[in-house]
C-alpha cells in the first residue's frame, strides 16, 4: 500500500484546555504499536469546524448523531454531497443507490437486505471509525413511577406527561 | 433513587479526513480501525480507569483541582 511511516499524522481535539482528551492519548499509544506517529493539537472547535469544512485535518474525534437508530436515520450521513460527504471526502454511489432503495420500500425483508448490503460497503470502506456508545445515566427518584428514558438525553422531559408522582 | 441507564443513540467515532490523499486508500483506514482495542477508549472514558492514562502522559494535568477527585 505504500504507506510513508514517516508520515505524522495530526489528530485535532477540541476538548477544552483545561481538560485531557484521553481517548486522543490512547489512540497515540495505539497507533504508536503499529508504527503510526499521532501527533495532538487542541483547538477550539469553531477552528475544528473550520477544519473540517478546509479539509486540512487529518483525524478528529466526533460523538453523537443518531447511527444507532433506525438505519434510514443513520444512512443519512453517508448522503453523497452532504455535509458529512464533503467533511470526509467520502462518495459512494452504490452506498447512495443502497440509502435511495432503503427509502424506497417499508418492506421489512427488503429492507434489511438494502441495509445489510449498506452496512457491509460501510464496514468494508471504513469512512468513519466506529467506536462506541456512552451510557447515559438518571437518577430516579423512587416516588417517580412511569418514567422512559427518552431518545435522546436533552429531550428528557419529552415523556413528562405520563409521570406520576407518589405522595 | 434508583438509577436508569440508557444508552445514547450517537455513536462516538474516528473521522477521517479522505480528501487527504494518503487516507484515501481503504486499506489505510482498516489499519487505524484494526489497532483500536474498542473497549479501551470506553473504559478510559467512562469509568475510573482512564486515571492510568492520567499519570502515564505528558499530555496529563494530574494535580489540576478537577482531577483531584480521582
Amino acid at each position: 500500500m505504500g504507506w510513508d511511516f514517516d508520515r505524522v499524522l495530526i489528530y485535532w481535539s477540541n476538548t477544552p484546555p483545561e481538560d485531557v482528551d484521553v481517548r486522543a492519548l490512547y489512540l497515540q499509544d495505539a497507533y504508536a504499536e503499529i508504527g503510526l506517529t499521532l501527533e495532538i493539537e487542541s483547538r477550539q472547535y469553531g477552528a475544528v469546524a473550520d477544519a473540517h469544512n478546509e479539509g486540512f485535518y487529518d483525524l478528529t474525534f466526533l460523538g453523537g448523531g443518531s447511527d444507532a437508530l433506525d438505519p434510514h436515520f443513520a444512512i443519512r450521513t453517508y448522503t453523497c454531497g452532504g455535509t458529512w460527504s464533503i467533511w470526509l471526502g467520502y462518495y459512494n454511489e452504490r452506498l447512495e443507490e443502497k440509502r435511495l432503495a432503503g427509502m424506497s420500500t417499508s418492506d421489512p425483508d427488503a429492507r434489511q437486505t438494502v441495509y445489510r448490503e449498506a452496512s457491509l460497503i460501510l464496514n468494508d470502506e471504513l469512512p468513519f471509525i466506529y467506536l462506541f456508545r456512552l451510557p447515559t445515566v438518571y437518577a430516579i427518584s423512587d416516588r417517580l413511577a412511569e418514567f422512559e428514558p427518552p431518545i435522546w438525553f436533552r429531550h428528557a422531559n419529552s415523556t413528562m406527561m405520563d409521570w406520576v408522582l407518589a405522595d | 433513587m434508583r438509577p436508569v441507564v440508557q444508552l445514547t443513540p450517537g455513536i462516538t467515532r474516528l473521522v477521517v479526513n479522505q480528501r487527504k490523499e494518503y487516507l484515501q486508500d481503504k486499506r489505510v483506514r482498516q489499519a487505524l480501525s484494526y489497532a483500536i482495542d474498542r473497549d479501551h477508549p470506553q473504559r478510559t472514558r467512562v469509568s475510573g480507569a482512564w486515571r492510568t492514562y492520567l499519570f502515564r502522559n505528558l499530555y496529563a494535568t494530574v494535580g489540576q483541582p478537577r482531577y483531584r477527585h480521582l
